[in-house]
């Protein structure tokens, strides 16, 4: 389980932060059983920095869905480990990763996902309440105000835009200070204006706050907005990319669809 | 935490409403019980506090044998009373029967009350009685009216008014008007006349004696003390001495046990309408679970645990359960207040007083209606905990559902569980509570057994319910049978509350019925007798009188009389009917086994088989017999029987003539001579009976209908109450369908959109909820139908078993109709969708 261990190419550009937020070594998630079976992970070891925005890119069935899934503790690994900070999940039954979950991962569905009769403070409060913990007000304030919603707050999601409820659910993964942020196809119900403020929320969060945050995505463009983008196919680590652009990903993307 | 549930019920407002509608029912009904029982016993007992007001002692033959049949007292008594020291007056009265008949010729009755009759107590400070209008009787021919006897009767002062007595029918000018006290409590729940004091002793046979002596002390020594002296001095056989604060606590507390099973049957019908919700708020619970499994499974991604999922929706439940309560304790007064009109408007009136609210009734109403809300939700709670956090990230995400054999097996178990709990009630021997409780957990478990089974067969059973549909109604029609199908689970759980009321229906109309069926059978096969005379008005019996004008008639051969009364067996009070074996041999015949008419003389008895067999008695074996008046007699077994209608035992009429004080015929079986056309013979027993208008004479087609139309008066009763149930249950349907309609807003909009019509939508929603009502009564008519034979069986009393098919198939057509009511509000709504919007909803 050590670091070394990593088949992948260790980033360069993680001076800073202190080791990985989330990291998993030698994934493997097996669904199915008998002919049906098929390997969603075929033995991933992979690490995110702490306080660095990763995309995880991939095409359809590459996996990419299933490891952050099992990273985030929302689903067991068949074997291998899946770690967040320096607690591990594999180790953990459902309840104890229910208070992992609780205490260390912020969540970004793409569906929004919020709770439609509360109102957008309710739901950005709403991981704390669960806890049962305070709100840190001036936090509270700092990311309300870096999402842009100052004067929505009072509205309940079905009085907000696709983009504003998207931008509560952010503020909603980050208001509990989790040791690591997943998205998951944040923009994939966005139009590209909404997405662009969206990632650009998200960069600043990285850049201002040192939040992690780890995405996973099929667009080339909200990739760019990261640091580093994993590519999966297969099951597996395939490639990655540190400072991506866009042109960039799109060549690696083309290269991967092209070698399969 | 707290705050999400809150805003959720808010947001769920119009389901919870109609979920909590369930329980408020249910719970009103209960409270209301409460509320209406609890009044009548204060009622009572403030009628009885008035009564003995001025009263300290009270001397009266004792209960002995019975409490309503006490031996009266030597009229000598009074004086040795009297000279008892610290007694400062004495009063001594006589009662019996009384039946007032008004100017139209009809006997005034109080629906089911005593008709009673009462000596005037005079100036006496012991007489609870006052003078309101005219003066008190003073001599033969004078009557006093109780205030509300007389507005029921429309008496006044100066008229004259002929009255039934144990003598025969007289005729009494109404000299005055009398209430109890100041008037406020009511002497309502019976009619009552005073007379004269010597001419009540000849009325009701009392020459020579008491029935009761009132006492007031001097204040020398306490009740109790005085009480005492007076025992000393009287107390023995037959007599009993009591304060007058035992006398009425006890007499309120005898009629509070009398009428106990009132409130005892109406709450029976409360509980099964709280079990019907909770089959509602199980469903509403799961299905809205279901709805918000995403939103449930984001809060356990986002970190709350399986327990604060459960506590959300248990949260949920309790709220509205809080709520639905006291709301339904409110309207609880409503339903007290209900009852009483319909008392009153059957014509039985109670006695009345400001309604009573226990500590007792909230405390029952809100644990019944809190209780059964959360219990309910919880299962559907339980299942919310166990959403994977995951569901909240995939679009196709529906709750995994339980497997089909754990179903089968679980299902079949309970079913099984309750049928056996049912047959061992049904079996048992034991006291009549015991048997209930049985019978009620029994078929409680059958209800909720068959409730786990049903969504194996909702599926092929709509399949076949909605072939017609699917075949005549077009797309609507498929489209219709279709929703019913393809949530077995959710379709069977709807279905299932319309299951328990139309069992219980089905049931009770199969019980009636063979119960109908039965009596007329023995009356086929019992009664020689060409005509039938009972008193409509009374259960107490008439005058002998009567029997004498019948015998007097040129057309009529004899008369048996049957006479009935209490008396103490083995330390078990039962009655007795009695008898001129001479005279029953040619009308009367009650299926011996062994032994007859001709072998009852002074000193034996006949007795019933059950009866016999219970106690291990056989011809030549005895009974000790305790009656009223005289010691215990042993009598000889000579015969054994099976007919049920005359009771357990058999005994001569010369020894009941010693034994009970009150002689009252209950029912006369008349021969006519040879010859005599059957319709001239009842014409002129009919004119004889003029003089007793409460008497009825009927031959044996007419006693039959009357019999059976008896039966169905009862079986409307039931019907009516437990339309509570079905009611709730229709509210169910309603429920769901409204929710799944609300669930399909996307579905139904594509629909629309590709060309269903309003219209077609509003059929496509009405197919489903007919298929859904018609699974949910055929289901409860199988239970239904299973329960009335096996009871039919099980109970002696009952011997013919007959299935009402044609009526059974009504309630189904009914609830086919009910269907269509239901579908009325969420038919509605989803052919008003808008088509686009509809579309577009997440």
């Amino acid at each position: 389980m050590s670091a070394e261990a990593t088949p992948s190419t260790p980033s360069t550009e993680s001076p800073s932060a202190g080791g990985a937020a989330a990291r998993a070594v030698d994934a493997v998630k097996v669904y199915g059983k008998g002919d049906a079976q098929v390997r969603a992970l075929d033995g991933v070891s992979v690490e995110f920095d702490s306080g660095r925005f990763t995309a995880i890119m991939g095409p359809s069935g590459s996996g990419k869905s299933t490891l952050m899934h099992c990273l985030a503790g929302l689903d067991t690994l068949t074997s291998g480990e899946a770690w967040i900070g320096e607690v591990n999940l594999s180790t953990m039954n459902e309840k104890e990763r229910t208070r992992a979950r609780r205490d260390n991962v912020g969540f970004i569905f793409q569906a929004f996902n919020l709770v439609p009769t509360l109102t957008a403070a309710e739901n950005i409060r709403l991981p704390l309440d669960i806890a049962g913990r305070e709100v840190d007000q001036d936090w509270m304030d700092q990311v309300v105000t870096t999402v842009g919603l100052g004067d929505r707050l009072g509205h309940r999601p079905s009085e907000l835009s696709g983009g504003q409820q998207q931008r509560v659910a952010a503020a909603r993964a980050l208001v509990s200070r989790p040791r690591v942020v997943f998205a998951d196809e944040p923009t994939g119900a966005l139009d590209s204006n909404s997405s662009a403020e969206l990632l650009g929320f998200m960069r600043r969060a990285a850049d201002e706050f040192g939040q992690t945050i780890v995405m996973v995505t099929h667009d080339p463009m909200a990739a760019s907005y990261s640091d580093r983008v994993v590519f999966l196919a297969d099951g597996r680590v395939v490639d990655q990319l540190a400072a991506p652009t866009a042109d960039a990903v799109l060549d690696r993307m083309k290269s991967l669809v092209a070698a399969r | 935490m707290w705050r999400l549930t809150l805003k959720s019920i808010i947001a769920q407002k119009i389901r919870l409403a109609l979920t909590g509608l369930a329980v408020m029912i249910g719970v009103a009904f209960i409270s209301g019980t409460f509320v209406f029982g609890d009044t009548l016993n204060k009622a009572f007992d403030n009628l009885f506090a008035g009564i003995y007001a001025t009263t300290d002692v009270v001397v009266r033959g004792s209960d002995a044998v019975s409490a309503e049949a006490r031996p009266p007292l030597d009229a000598a008594v009074l004086d040795r009373v009297r000279g008892v020291e610290g007694v400062a007056e004495v009063s001594g009265g006589v009662a019996g029967t009384a039946q007032l008949i008004d100017a139209d010729g009809d006997v005034v009755t109080t629906g089911g009350g005593p008709a009673q009759g009462f000596s005037w107590g005079g100036d006496s400070s012991l007489n609870p009685m006052n003078i309101s209008e005219g003066e008190a009787p003073s001599g033969p021919g004078e009557v006093v009216i109780e205030e509300q006897t007389a507005e029921r009767g429309d008496f006044s002062v100066g008229q004259e008014v002929r009255i039934t007595l144990p003598v025969g029918t007289e005729s009494f000018t109404v000299v005055g008007l009398a209430r109890l006290g100041d008037g406020s409590d009511s002497l309502a729940g019976a009619t009552t006349a005073f007379f004269d004091f010597d001419e009540s002793q000849r009325i009701f046979e009392r020459e020579g004696l008491l029935d009761e002596i009132s006492v007031a002390g001097d204040g020398s020594v306490s009740d109790e003390e005085l009480r005492d002296r007076i025992r000393e001095e009287v107390g023995g056989d037959g007599v009993q001495v009591a304060t007058a604060a035992e006398v009425s606590a006890q007499q309120s507390q005898q009629i509070k046990d009398d009428l106990s099973f009132l409130t005892t049957f109406l709450l029976v019908f409360g509980f099964i309408a709280v079990f019907v919700a909770a089959f509602i708020i199980f469903n509403t619970f799961n299905i809205t679970v279901a709805q918000r499994a995403r939103q449930l499974a984001m809060l356990r991604a986002v970190g709350a645990s399986g327990g604060q999922v459960t506590r959300l929706v248990v949260a949920e439940a309790f709220v509205v359960g809080v709520i639905a309560s006291v709301i339904g304790l409110l309207v609880g007064f409503l339903v007290a207040i209900g009852v009483q009109a319909l008392f009153r408007g059957f014509g039985a009136s109670l006695p009345t007083t400001t309604l009573q609210l226990e500590p007792r009734t909230i405390l029952v109403g809100l644990l019944v209606g809190v209780g059964v809300t959360v219990v309910a939700a919880l299962v559907p709670a339980v299942r919310a905990a166990r959403l994977p956090p995951i569901a909240a990230l995939r679009e196709d995400f529906s709750l995994p559902t339980g497997s089909r054999t754990r179903r089968l097996i679980v299902g079949g178990v309970v079913t099984v569980a309750g049928a056996v709990l049912i047959g061992l009630a049904l079996s048992s021997e034991g006291a009549v509570q015991q048997i209930f409780t049985l019978l009620g957990a029994g078929a409680l478990l059958v209800f909720v057994g068959v409730a786990m089974l049903a969504p194996l067969v909702a599926a092929p059973v709509a399949r076949l319910l909605g072939a017609p549909m699917a075949a005549l109604g077009g797309v609507p029609g498929r489209l219709g049978r279709g929703n019913a199908m393809r949530n077995p689970l959710r379709t069977s759980q709807t279905a299932t509350a319309l299951t328990i009321g139309m069992a219980l229906v089905t049931f009770v109309t199969i019980f009636a019925v063979s119960l109908s069926q039965t009596f007329a059978g023995e009356i086929d096969r019992q009664l020689k007798a060409d005509l039938v005379v009972y008193d409509e008005a009374s259960f107490f019996g008439f005058t002998p009188a009567a029997a004498g004008s019948i015998e007097a008639l040129d057309d009529v051969d004899a008369v048996t009389a049957v006479r009935t009364g209490p008396v103490r067996v083995d330390g078990d009070t039962e009655v007795v009917s009695a008898v001129d074996p001479a005279l029953a041999v040619d009308s009367y015949d009650p299926e011996f086994t062994s032994g007859g008419w001709e072998d009852l003389r002074s000193g034996t008895i006949l007795l019933q088989t059950d009866f016999a067999s219970d106690r291990d008695l056989e011809v030549g074996g005895s009974v000790m017999l305790q009656m009223p008046v005289g010691p215990a007699r042993e009598m000889r077994v000579v015969g054994v029987y099976e007919a049920l209608t005359v009771g357990a035992m058999l005994i001569p009429l010369s020894d009941y003539v010693e034994g009970f004080a009150t002689q009252a015929d209950i029912v006369l079986f008349v021969n006519g001579r040879e010859g005599v056309d059957p319709v001239a013979l009842q014409g002129s027993v009919e004119t004889a009976m003029e003089e007793y208008p409460s008497l009825s004479v009927q031959n044996q087609q007419e006693y039959k209908e009357y019999i059976e139309g008896q039966v169905n008066q009862f079986l409307g009763l039931i019907y009516a109450l437990l339309g509570l149930a079905i009611i709730i249950a229709i509210f169910g349907i309603v429920n769901t369908l409204a929710l799944s309609v609300f669930e399909r807003t996307r579905e139904i909009g594509l629909l629309r959109a590709v060309g269903l019509s309003s219209r077609q939508a509003r059929r496509m929603v009405r197919y489903e909820a007919v298929i859904v009502a018609v699974l949910g009564a055929l289901l409860g008519a199988v239970v239904g139908v299973a329960f009335g034979i096996v009871t039919v069986m099980a109970v002696e009393e009952v011997s013919e078993l007959a299935v009402p098919v044609g009526r059974i198939l009504v309630f189904l057509v009914v609830a086919a109709l009910a269907g269509v009511l239901e579908a009325w509000m969420p038919a509605r709504r989803a052919a008003r969708l808008a088509v686009l919007r509809a579309v577009h909803t997440e």
